[in-house]
């Protein structure tokens, strides 16, 4: 599978935010989306899952080098760094409800509270309106969606920050095992989660995409290539 | 004190500045010219700055003289010799009475400059750190002048126009700068003893507006022939407005607590207008808003997936959908008890008469249907958005254009069921009185009355949800933005308001509102299937 992003242009008011941004991710697996505050991942990302549409270029998904076809709506889960859940249901009546509208049960056998346990929300808190819910709480319902529904592409703005280190370290083993099927791209500020979670890193400098050479990442050098490539972008380019 | 009256000047330069900048590049037709670029440029700002403080300044002129050309003509008005002459000499009593009670009673107390919040007062106070005490003295100095300089003229050419000459405007208008000093200081006063100011009170504010109001009534009516000016004009009162003036302006320069003052009033909140729509939120949000009792119902189990998910939100959201729905039903119950009790003790040939006619009053019926349906359609649809599409649009699953339409089917479903009860609520009413007055309206042409009603209940239901989807109108923090619903809201208010104009109505007038209904209806059904997968969306 892959993921082609072509000539990505987005621009808001007088300002080109991306400028003809172009990657292939091409393969399943995870990558890293790195950028400076400001450098306009959130909005790389609101364009990838259609929350606004570019200005101009494209965005295609490939199952095989033939069929490149553009993203339909199906095929990107989004996960936000603020979460939201509708908070008027409980985490297994949520659960339940989304089970059934994607046939899930037939597939894979699981109920909500099977698929609740994956993610770690305890048995207590299942049947809590999600209101009472804290954000990693939220947060994990929300990604609960992409594991049941299982979109191609998963768009993940900052998914760990607000976790706790036990419920982070729940969210990277999950994440490790959905990278199989899935093309898993997170922003993150953490040069160190990066590192250790990544597949490859991909930098947003300047309206651009920039592809880090994978040799690096666990070298001594990766995080000095990072910074320098960086610099090179000055801090403030956009206010998302 | 002179670089501190220049930076003061200088910082609303600025905020000023930004802030037309800021709203002309939400101008369409000026969004090139006037870009984000513009907000670096200093000096332009300060030349905007000036522009607008002279647009300002010539407004603020205009508005006083609408102000007294309005007392004028109350004065006349008012009047006994004078009554069609506006300017006559005898309309001068009048005016000062009315003068005296809105200028030096009600505007002076219901305006201190000294105790209210500002956003300069607080970027300087207490972001700056600039001395609260000059910061007073300046801008209080300038406040005063501009009021005094903006009445003066305008008062000699009013009080020469009704024959008193031009210097009693000069002393009048000089007295009023008097009482405005005496109010500031008795403000600050009465923030020392209590700590409180009471100004920013909503009670202070209706008690000072009622007594103004009520004091010039009083005046006007109890001392017709009175003469307010030869009082406004004696000496001795001059001189003891003169005193207070001063004793109040002693009382300005000499308060110490004016830094406490400032942390007091310039709270964030009340000078931000971001936090201050923050903290407005909450008043919005009221209506829509779950409170934990309303939580504890329990879904259907016999349900499953959309039904379910709609069922488990109407059910949780019964008290705020269904309260408005009950009052309108006890009220049409009490009216139907009340009425036919009182039709079956006078029933009689005249109100069999009256009711004989029933069916024209369906004019009345769609303003009176259209004020109740559009009330409860508009609150169920920002309890939809608030509680649960803000939330569940942010899902691509949630978008497509099957699951739109599934979902706009079974609220539809939901809501015209809702307006159905109260137009059939409705229809037994007029059943019950009808038949309680002994009136024999037309067969069919009471029917058909009837189904017009029943339409009208499915019509509001497609226009409020409808409208919900094609435009999907709210942003997250429940604010209206899109102009073409505000449009047609209003046109379809119009048309309803217009229908109780109809004085006569013609026997086809039902069959009119029935064929509308059902063709409206059908064109929105139409375009919600054919648009709102497109256009229902967070903005």
């Amino acid at each position: 599978m892959k993921l082609i992003v072509q000539d990505l242009v987005k621009s808001f008011g007088t300002k080109q935010v991306l400028k003809g941004a172009s990657y292939t991710f091409a393969k399943e697996g995870i990558y890293g989306l790195l950028g400076r505050n400001g450098a306009g991942k959130t909005t790389l990302f609101n364009c990838l899952s259609a929350e606004y549409p570019p200005d101009s270029g494209s965005v295609t998904l490939s199952r095989n080098v033939e069929d490149p076809r553009p993203l339909g709506q199906g095929d990107v889960g989004y996960v936000l760094s603020t979460p939201v859940v509708p908070e008027f249901l409980t985490g297994r009546e949520f659960v339940k409800f989304f089970l059934e509208i994607t046939g899930d049960p037939g597939r894979t056998g699981r109920t909500a509270d099977d698929w609740l346990a994956l993610v770690g929300i305890e048995k207590d808190d299942r049947d809590r309106l999600m209101r009472g819910y804290s954000h990693g709480m939220k947060n994990k319902v929300q990604m609960l969606c992409f594991l049941i529904g299982r979109p191609p592409v998963i768009l993940l703005d900052e998914p760990l920050t607000s976790f706790d280190v036990v419920a982070a370290l729940e969210m990277k083993n999950l994440l490790r095992e959905m990278k199989d099927e899935h093309i898993l791209i997170f922003s993150t500020h953490i040069l160190q989660l990066a590192t250790d979670l990544c597949d490859d890193i991909v930098v947003l400098n300047h309206g651009l995409l920039e592809e880090v050479d994978p040799a690096l990442i666990h070298t001594p050098e990766f995080e000095q290539r990072i910074v320098d490539i960086l610099r090179d972008g000055g801090e403030g380019q956009h206010e998302e | 004190m002179r670089s501190n009256a220049w930076t003061i000047f200088r910082i609303n330069a600025s905020i000023r500045g930004n802030k037309l900048i800021y709203w002309l590049g939400r101008l369409p037709m000026l969004r090139r010219l006037f870009t984000d670029r513009l907000y670096a440029a200093g000096e332009g700002k300060f030349a905007l700055f000036l522009l607008q403080n002279l647009w300002w300044a010539l407004r603020a002129v205009v508005g006083k003289a609408i102000y007294l050309a309005a007392l004028l003509l109350i004065a006349a008005f008012l009047a006994l010799d004078g009554a069609g002459d506006t300017l006559s000499p005898a309309n001068l009593g009048p005016f000062c009475w009315i003068f005296l009670w809105m200028s030096f009673f009600i505007g002076t107390l219901l305006q201190p400059h000294a105790v209210a919040p500002s956003q300069l007062k607080y970027i300087c106070v207490r972001m700056m750190a600039m001395d609260a005490w000059r910061y007073q003295m300046i801008t209080g100095l300038g406040h005063h002048l501009a009021a005094f300089a903006g009445f003066t003229p305008l008062l000699m050419v009013v009080t020469a126009l009704l024959g008193a000459g031009p210097w009693a405007g000069l002393v009048v208008s000089l007295e009023l700068a008097f009482v405005r000093l005496a109010a500031e200081g008795l403000h600050l006063f009465l923030y020392s003893r209590t700590g409180v100011n009471i100004g920013g009170k909503v009670w202070y504010i209706m008690l000072m507006a009622v007594a103004g109001t009520a004091g010039s009534a009083v005046c006007l009516l109890a001392l017709p022939q009175s003469r307010p000016q030869d009082v406004l004009l004696h000496p001795a009162v001059i001189a003891a407005l003169l005193v207070l003036g001063v004793l109040g302006a002693a009382y300005m320069v000499r308060f110490p607590h004016y830094y406490r003052l400032v942390l007091d009033t310039c709270k964030a909140e009340a000078v931000s207008p971001e936090l201050a729509k923050e903290k407005a939120k909450g008043s919005q949000f009221r209506d829509v808003q779950l409170k934990d009792s309303d939580l504890t119902a329990e879904g259907d189990s016999r349900l499953t997936g959309w039904p379910y998910l709609q069922a488990l939100f109407f059910r949780r959201h019964r008290r705020m959908l269904y309260k408005p729905v009950k009052i309108v039903l006890a009220i049409l119950a009490g009216v139907t008890a009340v009425g036919a009790a009182l039709l079956l003790i006078f029933r009689g040939e005249e109100t069999a008469e009256v009711f004989d006619l029933v069916p024209r009053c369906l004019p009345y019926c769609v303003f009176f249907l259209y004020f109740m349906d559009n009330n409860v359609g508009t609150r169920i649809c920002k309890a939809m958005f608030y509680n649960c599409d803000l939330a569940l649009l942010k899902y691509p699953w949630y978008r497509r254009e099957d699951v739109v339409l599934k979902n706009f089917l079974l609220r539809f479903t939901r809501l015209g069921g809702t307006m159905l009860a109260l137009s059939g609520a409705v229809c037994l009413m007029f059943t019950v009185l009808t038949l309680c007055a002994g009136g024999r309206p037309p067969v069919g042409e009471y029917l058909v009355f009837l189904a017009a009603i029943l339409c009208l209940g499915v019509f509001f239901a497609v226009h409020c949800l409808g409208m919900y989807y094609l435009f999907q109108p709210y942003t997250s923090d429940l604010q209206v933005k899109n102009p073409f619903f505000s449009g047609i809201n209003f046109a379809v208010y119009l048309v309803c308001y217009g229908c109780i104009q109809i004085k006569s109505t013609p026997s086809w007038f039902a069959l009119l509102v029935l064929g509308v209904t059902v063709l409206y209806s059908a064109v929105i059904l139409a375009l919600v299937y054919r648009r709102a997968p497109r256009t229902f969306r967070v903005k």
